[in-house]
């Protein structure tokens, strides 16, 4: 204790002689060759245009430190990455552009930008403006991504930040809002790292924050971006990271995408239960003997709210009570954390629920609500009932207000000769629809999307980015492809595509169907199977020989498979009424069909390419009558 | 091989210096008479079994105009400075111009570890010239390793075509023993590092990052490594990838973990479909497919390639990039739960997983060694979490690498500070040793002060650099001193000596027995690194100042009724073998070390 204190003595010292002369001064910004330096009386950054622009040393006058680790070690905030390439990606140590575009009073800001250059986001502008307001603590950062080429291009932006408290990492620790409550993790005064839950991603948030902290020191960083735009979370014990990635975003030729980054430095917290513009929070629950010791850690967010208070509810989860917990009231918040304590009393047996709800008065007059909690589960232990595997609390994921980059109306021409989009992973070119397509279209053009993987998720090599390049297709292929790449954007644009008219080719695989995990209803509803959950496919214990099941339909003509023609493995997928069952291996339906009330045509294989021919048996893929049924198939979906 | 001047003290090169002696040219004894001959010493190999015939060669070069008699001596020695077997004698002419190569061959050593081959060439009425050369003598290849890495051969090809002459698998042999490495991993060669070690083709690119590979070319650089007495050790893992191994998950679905219905198979789909086509540029790519090693079945498919393609290529040993461990949690296609493990189960089916490993190769390959890239913090965390496992690993001699160690220089490594390094090291080995192990760490060993010191604090406790090292030639010879499993580590060191100034020994003290009448102590003096943390040593430059006139007194609790015999200094660079001058005091035996540029390796000589 006394080391911290000769630390925190030390650092308070070197906090006072860095703004002494800035006592009382206005925010400004200065640019110093390849640095720009933003300051107002209580915030110091450097942004080190040499090194992807990223904050290299911020420093916070209550903190009394740089809080920024070596650059060397990647310390830096507001790292700019793209999550479809592997770090360090190309923005890490790039050479920026940079200039002030406010030096003060009121207000310092600073632009900084370039271009990309791999191919998803070739030609696309990535611009940070960060901004200090005088009086104010925060850092505003405001991400945009410009498309200042001809064509749409798709990307998901990725931001990190690498920095820690008291210049060593034990004792840095993290809180991210998750469905199960607030999952922590971090290292402990030995650098050993402890895990509350997820480990490092979550990617059930249930906000837009991600907070880090040092309990011991009392100071911590609250993480705010946009929660509409948020994939993932990731903070990593090991690298001494803050991190998240956002959705998949499509922008249009001249066009931007932009997102709003609030990074606030907090005083007298010892961590996060709750992290908003309006308010930044913490509650800190004990057991006593009479119940139930909670100190709540309450601070200002970006919007100063008066007249706040804070009611807090207790109650049991597996048996019914609710406690007794008086409320708090604070008269304003304040930048370093105002610490109340309360006792909730009359409690029952564990495990818990805590919600608290604050309220406050904007300074426009407006009442500001804000609700919070976490789980409680003392002997109980973690949020999960071991018999269901279930949550016994579970937070609600609020559904994203996703804006998506549309035209005002769109529609579907058919082209001279076939255009079409394959979305091809593993093992789909089995199916032989390759052969199939240049077979019945000699002049056919076939456009690749190969589903690719990085560290941090799918991806297509090609999406078509915008709706001109989306319409321009006649046959959508998904050869074993699961919904993540499309991201909700493309799945929308998916829908739309079969809404006006388009027409699509869904292969069965590992990762199609049930499997796929596609959540945008209005799609799902179009398909002409019930694509059902995981573990939608088996192998074929039964009879799994091929038969046409409808000879009168067009996709039957000429097929007569052989006696030995095999599928092996098949999807559990039920026909939905007035789909139309063409082929089936033995009992299991294989080629399903389906319109759309605009004409658009969906062929559903349910075979999967798995499994090898044992003894005398024909896979389908080898069969003569397969081919044929792939090219009728082709055939009746582009409607020619 | 190394050339000698008439006096003991050896010039000392370090490794990645690219001028090391190559012309192993030797001087005459009177420096202003122009040399009449050039001599070079050789062994065979660097590495000989227990039971194998040592074989070595002088080669003698007449600069000379004239024709020249010369008496070749050869002989060997082991340990600090004792014969081997009985020195050999060749009387040869040799023509002006010509080169004359004079072979001797000794039955196999008794002793163990590193040896010298030393020949001595008179000239008729003229001068002598030394030379000699080093090699190890031991049956277990991780006890005396210094290996090498090899990825991508792309000195066997032309523009992705095989050359027609293997010349430049001789090359890279060569370029291996110059700096003594005794052996190599071959990482990443096969079409799928589980189960396709024993291709039906000719050339083929892997399935790991995409090397071009032949067959013909990697059984000839095994078997030209053999005839140097290089071992060959193969990368092998639980995972394998590219299309060989996709292939094989399509077909057998069965076989691979899944999760949710989707199989553990990369999905770099437009990789996969490239991966064979040859273009001007290469690229590298990895699509990994993670098998069920869950299922004793599939577990068995990998353990009978791996011995199968030591019998197709002639392996010496395998080196796990991820060991055959199972998951915790298995469910079938139906989503049912098969099977969950606690992570004390899992450690032991682990265990199980790699002894059966074991066990098949080396019921059909006696001498394979095993190594695995297992611990990345430190040793205590590995057995922490899995003791089982971790404990079988050892047994019998396993290699422990620690990949995670080259990592130091990051503010967030454990082992950031170089004291933390250096003890934490020395703790490791011992506690490996203890289980019957050896640790490797990997090291880049940049020619530089911190490089310089990662091998240090390796060697120091014992450990085997991995992939590249300084100073092979001072430990194939003296590696003795730091290898033998007979060294014990003591935990007494203020009893035993004390030791003036600045110099870090207490860590690496250790006791030696050789038989009832003859041990050693040894002690390690190191210099402590000029800055305190790894990262800050990046130029040779920043090395320490030499300490001087080190003063070591051995206390009576060493000697513990043994009688002081010699102390001997050994050290890497400068390259020097010293017998240290002492004085018995009432206090106990006073020695003084004159200069301490990096480490010493003070070896203390008890007989009774």
């Amino acid at each position: 204790m006394k080391h911290i204190q000769n630390l925190t003595l030390a650092f308070t010292v070197a906090a006072i002689a860095l703004f002494a002369g800035s006592a009382g001064a206005a925010a400004k910004a200065e640019k110093n060759g390849d640095t720009i330096i933003l300051q107002n009386d209580v915030v110091k950054l450097v942004i080190d245009l040499k090194k992807g622009a990223r904050v290299a040393e911020f420093t916070y006058q209550p903190f009394g430190e740089n809080i920024v680790y070596p650059v060397e070690s990647s310390g830096g905030l507001l790292m700019d990455h793209v999550w479809e390439q592997t770090w360090p990606g190309e923005f890490l140590n790039r050479a920026y552009t940079g200039e002030v575009v406010n030096a003060g009073p009121a207000s310092a800001s600073a632009r900084v930008w370039t271009v990309g250059v791999a191919p998803t986001i070739k030609g696309l502008r990535f611009e940070r403006v960060m901004t200090l307001h005088d009086g104010d603590r925060a850092l505003y950062a405001t991400v945009s991504i410009v498309n200042t080429t001809e064509e749409g291009r798709v990307t998901g932006y990725w931001s990190q930040n690498n920095y820690w408290f008291g210049g060593r990492k034990e004792g840095l620790s993290w809180a991210r809002p998750a469905v199960r409550g607030i999952d922590r993790l971090g290292l402990d005064a030995k650098g050993e790292p402890w895990f509350g839950g997820a480990w490092y991603y979550v990617d059930d948030a249930t906000a837009g924050w991600n907070g880090s902290y040092s309990k011991d020191l009392k100071r911590g960083m609250m993480c705010l971006m946009d929660y509409n735009d948020l994939w993932r979370i990731y903070d990593n014990t090991s690298a001494l990271t803050t991190e998240w990635m956002y959705d998949r975003v499509a922008i249009p030729a001249g066009k931007t995408w932009t997102t709003a980054i609030t990074i606030i430095p907090v005083a007298g917290i010892t961590g996060f239960t709750h992290g908003s513009l309006n308010a930044i929070a913490n509650f800190e629950a004990t057991p006593a003997a009479d119940g139930l010791t909670i100190e709540h850690q309450v601070a200002r967010g970006a919007v100063p709210l008066k007249d706040v208070t804070l009611k807090t509810r207790v109650w049991g989860l597996k048996t019914q009570w609710t406690a007794q917990v008086p409320d708090v009231k604070l008269a304003e918040l304040k930048e370093t954390a105002d610490s109340r304590t309360v006792k909730a009393t009359n409690l029952g047996a564990m495990p818990a629920g805590i919600e608290v709800t604050l309220t406050g008065t904007d300074p426009d007059g407006k009442v500001v609500t804000e609700v919070y909690g976490d789980y409680l589960g003392g002997a109980e232990g973690k949020n999960n009932d071991p018999f269901s595997m279930k949550p016994y609390l579970a937070f609600n994921r609020p559904a994203k207000q996703k804006v998506f980059l549309k035209p005002d109306a769109f529609t579907y021409k058919p082209n001279p000769e076939p255009q079409v989009l394959y979305l091809r992973g593993l093992w789909t070119s089995i199916f032989g629809v390759d052969a199939a397509l240049t077979n019945a279209f000699p002049k056919v053009t076939i456009k690749d999307g190969w589903l690719d993987a990085s560290p941090v998720g799918l991806t297509f090599s090609y999406f078509p980015p915008d709706y001109p390049s989306l319409l321009s297709f006649d046959l959508m292929v998904l050869g074993n492809v699961p919904a993540a790449p499309f991201d909700l954007v493309g799945q929308e644009m998916l829908k739309d595509y079969l809404s006006v008219g388009g027409n699509a080719l869904i292969l069965g695989g590992d990762q199609a169907f049930g499997q796929a995990q596609f959540t945008n209803e209005a799609l799902i509803a179009m398909l002409p199977v019930e694509l059902g959950q995981a573990y939608n496919w088996r192998k074929i214990t039964g009879d799994g020989t091929l038969k046409v099941v409808d000879a009168s339909h067009a996709v039957a003509a000429g097929v007569n498979f052989g006696r030995k023609d095999k599928v092996f493995y098949s999807h559990l997928c039920t026909p939905r009424p007035g789909a139309k069952v063409i082929v089936a291996a033995g009992d299991h339906p294989l080629l399903v069909l389906g319109t759309t009330p605009k004409g658009g045509r969906i062929a559903c294989v349910l075979a999967t390419p798995f499994g090898e021919s044992e003894g005398t048996d024909t896979a389908f893929w080898d069969s003569p009558a397969w081919r044929t049924l792939m090219q009728n198939t082709v055939q009746w979906l582009i409607k020619r | 091989m190394r050339q000698t001047h008439s006096r003991q003290t050896i010039l000392g090169l370090g490794a990645g210096l690219a001028v090391l002696l190559a012309a192993h040219l030797a001087v005459a004894a009177t420096p202003a008479a122009a040399p009449l001959i050039q001599v070079t010493a050789r062994p065979t190999k660097l590495l000989y079994g227990v039971r194998e015939p040592i074989t070595a060669t002088v080669t003698v070069k007449n600069v000379s105009p004239a024709a020249q008699n010369v008496t070749v001596s050869a002989a060997l020695e082991g340990e600090i400075d004792e014969p081997v077997g009985k020195v050999q004698e060749k009387a040869i002419s040799v023509g002006t111009g010509m080169t004359v190569v004079a072979e001797f061959k000794w039955p196999a050593s008794p002793k163990r570890y590193g040896h010298a081959f030393k020949a001595e060439v008179k000239v008729d009425g003229g001068p002598v010239i030394k030379a000699e050369d080093y090699f190890n003598v031991c049956d277990h290849y991780w006890n005396v390793a210094l290996i090498a890495a090899e990825g991508f051969l792309w000195q066997q090809f032309d523009g992705f075509k095989p050359r027609s002459d293997m010349k430049w698998a001789d090359d890279t042999i060569a370029g291996w023993r110059r700096e003594y490495y005794n052996g190599f991993e071959k990482f990443f060669w096969a079409p799928d590092d589980f189960l396709e070690l024993t291709p039906d083709k000719e050339i083929w690119w892997s399935g790991q990052a995409r090397y071009l590979e032949t067959k013909t070319g990697l059984r000839t650089l095994i078997a030209r490594g053999h005839d140097e007495g290089l071992k060959a050790v193969t990368y092998a893992k639980l995972t394998g990838g590219g299309p060989t191994g996709a292939e094989m998950a399509r077909r057998h679905p069965e076989w691979i973990w899944q999760s949710g219905g989707v199989l553990a198979v990369d999905r770099n789909a437009k990789q996969l479909a490239e991966w064979d086509i040859t273009t001007s540029n290469h690229w590298g790519g990895w699509v990994a497919v993670n098998y069920n090693m869950n299922d004793p079945k599939v577990v068995d498919i990998g353990i009978k390639e791996l011995g199968d393609s030591a019998s197709l290529f002639g392996w010496d040993g395998a080196r796990w990039d991820g060991n055959f461990d199972v998951a915790r949690e298995v469910y079938n296609l139906d989503g049912k739960r098969v099977e969950t493990l606690t992570a004390e189960q899992a450690d032991e089916r682990d265990a199980q997983n790699m002894r059966r490993t074991k066990e098949a190769i080396t019921r059909r390959h006696p001498l394979f060694v095993y190594g695995y890239n297992w611990t990345q913090g430190n040793w205590a965390q590995s057995m922490a979490t899995n003791p089982k496992e971790s404990t079988e690993l050892c047994r019998g001699g396993g290699l422990i690498m620690n990949e995670y160690i080259n990592q130091a220089e990051g503010v967030q490594h454990p082992l950031h500070r170089w004291e933390v390094y250096g003890r934490s090291v020395a703790d490791d080995v011992e506690a490996i040793k203890k289980l019957g192990g050896y640790y490797g760490p990997i090291l880049g060993s940049p020619d530089s002060a911190d490089g310089r010191y990662q091998n240090v604090f390796a060697y120091a406790a014992g450990a085997h650099p991995y992939y590249h090292h300084h100073w092979g030639a001072f430990m194939t010879r003296y590696g003795t001193f730091c290898w033998d499993d007979a060294l014990v580590r003591r935990h007494d060191a203020e009893k035993l000596a004390t030791v003036t100034g600045n110099a870090w020994w207490q860590h690496w003290v250790f006791e030696r027995p050789l038989d009832a009448k003859h041990r050693q102590l040894i002690l390690h003096l190191i210099n402590p690194p000029a800055k305190p943390t790894v990262g800050e040593g990046k130029k040779k430059d920043d090395l320490p100042a030499p300490l001087h006139n080190v003063g070591v007194v051995l206390l009576p609790a060493a000697l513990d009724g043994w009688t002081f015999k010699r102390a001997t200094r050994l050290s890497p660079e400068p390259m020097l073998r010293e017998e240290v001058a002492f004085k018995a005091e009432g206090d106990g035996i006073h020695l003084t070390i004159p200069e301490v540029a990096i480490w010493n390796v003070l070896v203390i000589d008890l007989g009774k």
